[in-house]
C-alpha cells in the first residue's frame, strides 16, 4: 500500500503555480510550490547558480540578491512574492562591455578568495553604492557586515568597494 | 569566473534527472541499533532508495570514515541511513518514516569521566577511552628541568570550535552504464578520496573520477573520505540515477569533523638565569569525540610544530586524545597551535616582566638551527618578523604608555611547508602543454582553495618560460586528467607543487630550446626563453617567438608537440615512525605579529584596533596573495581568540547556527598592517616557502598576551569571551 506520507508536508506540495519572474531583466515563466524561495528557484529552476547557499538560514549572506535595488537574502525570501519585480543576481551585474567596475575592483584588489561569498558581496556592495555613491570604511564595513567570508579578512573586500566608488 | 557566477562549484553542479539524498541521524548519543525498517519510507511516493547502516556494514571493511561499522551509534547525529528522492522535501518526509528501534547505552560527554574506570566503553578497545597516543621526547629534558633555574607551570584550557568554511560539504554521485563512478565534490584532497572511496567500495581507482574544481574554503577540514561520499555512491548504485547530498549548515555543526576538539594543556618551561630556554614540557589532553580521524593529525602537528620558533633543545611532549560521545571532532584553521601558542607566549610574558630580558630575540630560531626534534632551518626571517613587527607597531613607545585597559601583545610562530611524517612520501606532478600560439596550458593534481595557487602555479609555469601570467590556461582537480598530487594541506603547495610545475615547465622549455637552437643554427646554452621569445643570451633581436619554436617542433619530421612533465618530492628525512623525530620540510616559515586592543570593563567586549602582522614567505611569487592570506588569519585567529566556541551539553550542539556561533564579520575587522619578510629558501620556488598557515599561530598568542596587559591578570581559558573578561576584572577586583 502506497505511503500516505506526513498531511503537514503534503499539503503545500498540492499544486505548482506559474509564477512570471523578471532576472536580470529577463522574463522567466515557472511552475513553482508556493513554499519554494527564491533561492531555490534561481539554482534550481532557473539554472543561475551564482547566488550560494551557506546556511539557508539567513545568516551569512552567500545568498543574497536585489529585489528592485534592495539587498535581499535569497534563502529567506519566498519566490511567489517577487513576482513582477526586478532580480538582479550576481550573473547579471556583467554586461556586453565587460565586467561592473564592482567586479573589476573585487578582482584588481585581491577581494576574492575562495569566492564562495563573492556573488553576495557583489549585490550587499552594489546595493550600498546605488544609495550611497562615496560611503567611508565604517559604512562599507556595516554594509557588508551580514555577509560572511570565512577566507579574506575583509580587508581587500572594503578596499575593492572603496575603489568602485566615486 | 568567481565574480560573474560562473565559477562551479561542486555544490552547483546538477546532472539531469539527478535525485536528493537526506542523511537519517540518531537522536541518542550512544546506543545499540536493534532494528532498521524502512518499509514505510520505502512506499512513500517520490521516494527512488534507501541505504543503511547495514548496507555500509555489508561491504566488509573493519574500517571506514567516522560511522560506526558494528551497529551501534556513538554520538547525537551518528549516521544512520540515507534516503534519496525526487526532491529534498520528500527525502525528508521518508527520514520520517524510518523506523529504528535503539538499545540506549550510558554514554559520557568529559574527558575526565571517560577515563574513569567504570566509564562505559565507547569503542570496546579496554584501554580507559583512550583513542591516541603520541609521546615526543628528545635531548634530555629530565637533565635540563633540573638545571633550570627558573621554572613556569601553567594549566589552559580551551573549548571546543567550528571550522565554518562556507561552501557546505556536498557530494554528487554518478555510476555511469559501464560501472565507473564520477564524484563532484570539495576536497583538499581528490587523490586520498580516489583512493580510499575506491578501496572502501571495492573498485579499482581507475573507475572512480573525482572532481573538484572550486571549493568554498577547507581550512585542513575537507581532506578525507566522509559518510555523505559513501552514502551517495551507494545510493546512486542502487537508483542507477546521480544522487546529491548536501549537508544543511545545522548538520555540519552536528556531526561534522569540524573545528578543533576541546583540550586540556600543561606548559613548563625551564630557563637558565639569562633567559635561555633549556627545556619545555608540553602536555595536551583532547577530547576526540566519539570517532577519530585526523584529530590524530592535530595531535601531532601540535607537538611537532611547538619546537618553533622558539630554540627549545630538550623538548618533552605527552599528547592524548580521549573518547566520549560527544561529535566527531576534527580541525580549525591553525590546528590547535594557537591555543598552545597562548599559554607559552603568556609565559615568556611574566619572564620578560621578572627579568627584563627579551625572551623572544634571545631564543629565536636562527637560520642554520636544528631544532630538539630534527627540523633544519636553512632559511629564517623570524628576528626579521619580530623587529620589523615591533617597530612598525611602535611597540617600545606603547608599552610603556599603556593605560586604563589597553592592551598590546605579541607572538610568534614557526611552520613547515609541506610535510612528511605522518606520510612517508610527499609527491607532487605536473604537466605542461605548450600551443601553437604560445600559451600553455598547466595541468596539476594541486586544487586551488581559495589561497590563489592556481595563480601562484601559473606565476611559476610564465617565468620559468619566459611568457606572461595571462598566457597560462590551469587546469586542477579531475584525477581523470590532472597529473598525481597528495592535496593541499600541511602548507605543501608553493613549495612542493611549485617546484613540481617548475620541472614541468623546464622540460617543455627544454623542447622549445632544442628546436629553436636547430632553427636559429646556435648552441642551445646559448639561448635563454624572456617576453615570450627565445634568443641568444644578451641579442634580443637574434631569435624567434615562443609560438614559433612550438610549431616548429610539431611541423617537423619528428612531429614533436612541445609538452614537460615534473615532479617533485621534497628530499627531506629519514622520519622515525615512532616519535617523528627528522626533517619533515625542506622548509620553514616564521610569522610574528603585534595585537592592539581596547577593553570595555562594563560589557567585556575586546576590540581589536590594530594587528601588525610580519611573515617570512621566503620569496613572495604574489604579494597580494601572501597579504589576503596574512589578513584572512589574523580575523580568523581573532574569531578563535575572542568568540568562537562551541556550546555542548550532553552530546548535544546547543549553537549550532552562525548567529549563535558567532564569527568575525567585516565590523569586527581591525586595522591590520602586513609586513612580507623574504628570507629566500634555497629549496623553494624561486625562494618561495608557505605562507596558508603560519600566521595564524600568531594571533592568539598575540591577543591573549595583550589583554593580560589590559587586565593585569593571566588568561586560563580559550576562547575569551566577554563572559570570562569580566569574570577576570571581577575577580581581580576581590
Amino acid at each position: 500500500m502506497p505511503e500516505k506520507g506526513n498531511p503537514d508536508r503534503r499539503n503545500y506540495r498540492v499544486k505548482k503555480q506559474l509564477a512570471q519572474l523578471r532576472i536580470n531583466g529577463e522574463e522567466h515563466e515557472v511552475a513553482i510550490y508556493s513554499h519554494r524561495t527564491l533561492l531555490e528557484v534561481l539554482r534550481e529552476d532557473i539554472g543561475l547558480t551564482g547566488a550560494k547557499e551557506g546556511c539557508g538560514l539567513g545568516t551569512c549572506g552567500a545568498c543574497t540578491v536585489l529585489v528592485n535595488g534592495e539587498a535581499v537574502l535569497a534563502c529567506l525570501t519566498l519566490a511567489l512574492s517577487v513576482e513582477g519585480k526586478d532580480i538582479l543576481t550576481v550573473e547579471g551585474l556583467a554586461d556586453a562591455e565587460g565586467l561592473s567596475p564592482l567586479q573589476r575592483a573585487f578582482l584588481d584588489h585581491g577581494a576574492i578568495q575562495c569566492g564562495y561569498c563573492t556573488p553576495g558581496m557583489l549585490l550587499s556592495s552594489e546595493a550600498l553604492l546605488s544609495k550611497n555613491p562615496c560611503p567611508d570604511d565604517k559604512e562599507i564595513s556595516r554594509a557588508i557586515s551580514g555577509n560572511i567570508c570565512r577566507c579574506t579578512g575583509y580587508v581587500k573586500i572594503v578596499e575593492a568597494v572603496r575603489s568602485a566608488s566615486d | 569566473a568567481k565574480a560573474t557566477g560562473e565559477a562551479k562549484f561542486s555544490i552547483d553542479v546538477m546532472i539531469q534527472g539527478m535525485l536528493f539524498g537526506k542523511i537519517l541521524r540518531s537522536p541518542l548519543p550512544h546506543a545499540k541499533i536493534s532494528n532498521i525498517d524502512t518499509s514505510s519510507a520505502e512506499n512513500l511516493a517520490g521516494v527512488r532508495g534507501i541505504v543503511t547502516r547495514k548496507d555500509i556494514e555489508a561491504l566488509g571493511k573493519a574500517q571506514g570514515p567516522p560511522l560506526g561499522l558494528d551497529g551501534k551509534v556513538r554520538f547525537i547525529g551518528d549516521e544512520v541511513a540515507a534516503v534519496a528522492a525526487i526532491d529534498e522535501d520528500t527525502a525528508e518526509e521518508a527520514l520520517e518514516l524510518i523506523r529504528i528501534d535503539y538499545e540506549p547505552l550510558p554514554a559520557v560527554f568529559d574527558i575526565e569521566d571517560a577515563r574513569k574506570d567504570d566509564a562505559p566503553a565507547i569503542h570496546d578497545n579496554g584501554n580507559n577511552n583512550i583513542a591516541a597516543m603520541l609521546p615526543m621526547r628528545f635531548g634530555d629534558p629530565d637533565a635540563a628541568f633540573k638545571k633550570a633555574s627558573r621554572m613556569y607551570e601553567d594549566a589552559f584550557s580551551s573549548g571546543p570550535s567550528y571550522n565554518c568554511f562556507l561552501e557546505p560539504n556536498n557530494c554528487l554521485a554518478e555510476y555511469d552504464s559501464a560501472g565507473r563512478l564520477n564524484i563532484w565534490t570539495s576536497t583538499q584532497s581528490p587523490y586520498f578520496l580516489r583512493r580510499d572511496l575506491s578501496g572502501f567500495l571495492g573498485l579499482t581507482p581507475g573507475n572512480v573520477r573525482v572532481f573538484s574544481s572550486h571549493i568554498g574554503g577547507a581550512f585542513d577540514d575537507r581532506l578525507e573520505m566522509m559518510s555523505y561520499h559513501i552514502f551517495s555512491s551507494l545510493l546512486s548504485k542502487k537508483t542507477g540515477r546521480p544522487v546529491k547530498i548536501q549537508l544543511s549548515r545545522e548538520e555540519m555543526f552536528l556531526l561534522n569533523r569540524s573545528g578543533s576538539f576541546p583540550m586540556e594543556m600543561i606548559v613548563r618551561t625551564g630557563l637558565k638565569e639569562d633567559g635561555t630556554i633549556l627545556a619545555q614540557q608540553i602536555k595536551v589532553t583532547g577530547d576526540a569525540g566519539a570517532y577519530l580521524a585526523n584529530q590524530a593529525m592535530t595531535l601531532w602537528i601540535i607537538g611537532s610544530m611547538l619546537t618553533l620558533p622558539y630554540f627549545i633543545p630538550n623538548y618533552l611532549y605527552d599528547g592524548k586524545l580521549i573518547y566520549t560521545n560527544n561529535p566527531a571532532y576534527g580541525i580549525n584553521r591553525g590546528a590547535g597551535l594557537l591555543q598552545v601558542r597562548s599559554v607559552v607566549e603568556q609565559q615568556f610574558d611574566s619572564i620578560e616582566k621578572e627579568t627584563g630580558i627579551d625572551i623572544r630575540a634571545k631564543n629565536a630560531v636562527r637560520s642554520g638551527s636544528v631544532t630538539a626534534n630534527g627540523f633544519k632551518i636553512d632559511s629564517c626571517g623570524f628576528a626579521q618578523c619580530i623587529n620589523q613587527a615591533r617597530d612598525k607597531a611602535n611597540w617600545a613607545e606603547k608599552v610603556e604608555q599603556l593605560s586604563g585597559h589597553h592592551g598590546i601583545g605579541m607572538g610568534g610562530s614557526g611552520c613547515c611547508s609541506g610535510a612528511k611524517g605522518r606520510i612517508a612520501q610527499d609527491p607532487s606532478s605536473a604537466f605542461v602543454k605548450v600551443h601553437e600560439d604560445g600559451t600553455v596550458t598547466l595541468l596539476t593534481g594541486l586544487v586551488d582553495l581559495g589561497q590563489g595557487s592556481d595563480t601562484a602555479l601559473a606565476q611559476i609555469a610564465a617565468e620559468e618560460l619566459g611568457i606572461g601570467l595571462e598566457d597560462v590556461r590551469v587546469f586542477s582537480g579531475d584525477t581523470e586528467i590532472t597529473p598525481m598530487d597528495l592535496g593541499t594541506y600541511g602548507q605543501r603547495g608553493t613549495l612542493v607543487a611549485g617546484n613540481a610545475v617548475r620541472a614541468a615547465a623546464r622540460d617543455a622549455g627544454k623542447r622549445l630550446i632544442t628546436t629553436a637552437a636547430i632553427y636559429m643554427d646556435a648552441a642551445p646554452e646559448d639561448l635563454e626563453m624572456k617576453d615570450r621569445r627565445i634568443y641568444v643570451k644578451g641579442s634580443p633581436d637574434r631569435g624567434i617567438s615562443i609560438s614559433k619554436a612550438a610549431l616548429l617542433s610539431i611541423d617537423s619530421e619528428r612531429g614533436e608537440p612541445v609538452m614537460g612533465i615534473g615532479f617533485y618530492n621534497p628530499p627531506t628525512g629519514p622520519i622515525d615512525a615512532g616519535n617523528f623525530y627528522g626533517n619533515i620540510a625542506m622548509a620553514y616559515s616564521f610569522s610574528a605579529c603585534v595585537a592592539e586592543l581596547n577593553v570595555d570593563e562594563e560589557t567585556g567586549l575586546v576590540d581589536v584596533e590594530k594587528m601588525t602582522a610580519a611573515h617570512d614567505c621566503g620569496f613572495a611569487i604574489n604579494p597580494m596573495a601572501v597579504e589576503g592570506q596574512v589578513e584572512g588569519q589574523m580575523i580568523c585567529g581573532i574569531g578563535q581568540t575572542l568568540f568562537e566556541e562551541r556550546l555542548m551539553k550532553k552530546g548535544r550542539s546547543l549553537n549550532s547556527n552562525l548567529l549563535d556561533y558567532r564569527i568575525c564579520t567585516a565590523a569586527d575587522m581591525p586595522l591590520i598592517d602586513t609586513i612580507i619578510v623574504e628570507d629566500p629558501d634555497p629549496h623553494g620556488p624561486f625562494g618561495a616557502k608557505e605562507c596558508g598557515s603560519g600566521p595564524i599561530s600568531t594571533t592568539s598568542p598575540a591577543v591573549i598576551t595583550g589583554l593580560c596587559r589590559a587586565l593585569g591578570s593571566r588568561i586560563k581559558r580559550f576562547p575569551v569571551t566577554p563572559e570570562a573578561v569580566i569574570s577576570t576584572i571581577g575577580r581581580k577586583k576581590e
